[in-house]
């Protein structure tokens, strides 16, 4: 068995099969693996793998193109990894900013008990970027506030952390997205009016440690 | 023993001048774990709060400060030498402008990163034998920048590892020598470091870039984060 174990879930390959469980049970229960990835990899396995060089070897296993852009967005950090001709050129890793995460966006979803396909999308307003995940959060109250509804505030919100991953990543014309952003409808189709977006799912960083 | 502080590469000359004097030297610009000083800004780069902090905490113990006020250290070297001056420290002002390049064998040898750096560093107030180092002949990696205050990234790096920028420049005696610091070899794969809050940051983003380099900035003490980045990009570039 190997895992991907992040902040919040925990990604599992049980032979062929995926399973995913809160990393809280991994904890409690105190789940060893033959290899991890992820946040709390290290100290749950017998050999770990940094998520951003997963990232990148999962990705370049998937995604049979010598250049691409692939984004890890996690629940709290996001990481990208650039290919040209086979080489890598770059990659970073964004981890003390929730301005661009999951987490942020859980959380909010949760507090006005959203789903994503509730979520407002709005193409026609201008995206502006998010310089704090908490100053976010005031802007979507002081929208509610003056009778927007929370499904087009917090779509708008939506739009800002798209925006932000975006502009980290360089700006490219086609992105990979990894992680459990891929199942947020709403965030996918935000970012997909910004560039074109391809969803790889949640298992990337497992493919990187296989 | 008489001890005199100092920070960045002070002129040859004066280093000498006190050495001859019989006194010990402390390097203000390293992190002895004293709890920050509430004088500087907390946008402050490290070092620069290294330099105050270390002061204050060892004023008993030192009788002068060297410091170092021009292109050779930094405009806070400049603004922390008055402040230092103001708190009633003994501050001789100084500026290394010696452009006279020697060789950079510790840069270019085969040693572990942290050692490379340290015995450069020591190298500005004693003598070093550099003829036992072995110079690296294919060389991979490169970390440009100036000592972090967090040794333990260098422990992810390649004992082949190429010194270079400012660090490169102290080895040649040339601190503040532009030119040396912006020198990129062909073929390498650099990690352009800095101290966070430091101004060396325009040079280290715009090399980064020029040069498809891993520009990586920490304040304190390294994150996981910045551990990660830098060890995937050696093991991805391996």
């Amino acid at each position: 068995m190997i895992a991907d174990i992040g902040t919040t879930w925990t990604k599992i390959l049980d032979g062929k099969y995926y399973h995913v469980l809160p990393t809280r049970q991994i904890i409690k229960e105190k789940w060893f693996f033959k290899k991890a990835t992820g946040h709390l990899g290290k100290n749950y396995s017998s050999f770990y793998m940094n998520e951003l060089e997963a990232l990148a070897r999962g990705s370049r296993k998937i995604i049979k193109q010598d250049s691409f852009v692939v984004v890890d967005v996690g629940s709290r950090d996001i990481k990208y990894v650039r290919f040209d001709n086979g080489s890598l050129t770059k990659l970073d890793w964004n981890q003390s900013c929730g301005a661009t995460t999951g987490f942020t966006l859980e959380l909010l979803m949760n507090y006005y008990s959203l789903s994503p396909k509730e979520i407002v999308i709005k193409s026609d307003e201008p995206f502006s970027p998010l310089t704090c995940a908490v100053f976010g959060i005031e802007k979507v109250f002081d929208l509610i506030i003056n009778n927007v509804s929370p499904e087009v505030a917090i779509g708008s919100f939506i739009n800002s952390i798209a925006l932000n991953i975006y502009e980290f990543v360089g700006k490219p014309e086609k992105i990979f997205l990894s992680g459990g952003m891929c199942e947020n409808i709403a965030f996918v189709k935000s970012l997909s009016l910004l560039t074109e977006v391809v969803t790889l799912g949640r298992f990337v960083l497992l493919e990187g440690i296989r | 023993m008489k001890k005199i502080g100092y920070y960045g590469f002070p002129p040859r000359e004066i280093i000498d001048y006190y050495k001859s004097k019989g006194y010990e030297f402390v390097d203000l610009d390293i992190d002895f774990s004293y709890k920050n000083t509430e004088i500087l800004p907390k946008t402050t780069c490290q070092i620069i709060k290294n330099i105050v902090t270390n002061a204050i905490n060892k004023r008993d113990e030192i009788e002068k400060i060297i410091a170092t006020t021009g292109k050779d250290k930094c405009d806070n070297g400049f603004f922390v030498a008055n402040i230092l001056k103001e708190l009633d420290f003994d501050v001789i002002f100084t500026e290394n402008t010696n452009k006279n390049r020697k060789d950079t064998p510790i840069s270019d040898s085969v040693l572990s990163l942290s050692k490379k750096i340290d015995l450069i560093m020591q190298g500005i107030v004693k003598k070093i034998d550099t003829s036992v180092y072995k110079k690296a002949y294919n060389p991979k990696f490169g970390f440009w920048g100036v000592p972090p205050n967090d040794f333990s990234i260098l422990d992810i790096f390649p004992d082949d590892t190429i010194v270079l920028g400012w660090v490169r420049a102290v080895e040649a005696e040339v601190p503040s020598d532009i030119e040396l610091e912006m020198y990129v070899p062909d073929g390498l794969k650099i990690v352009f470091f800095v101290q966070s809050f430091c101004s060396k940051s325009i040079l280290a983003k715009y090399l980064a870039e020029k040069y498809n380099g891993l520009y990586i900035d920490l304040d304190r003490n390294a994150t996981i984060s910045i551990k990660s980045k830098i060890e995937a990009f050696i093991r991805l570039n391996q």
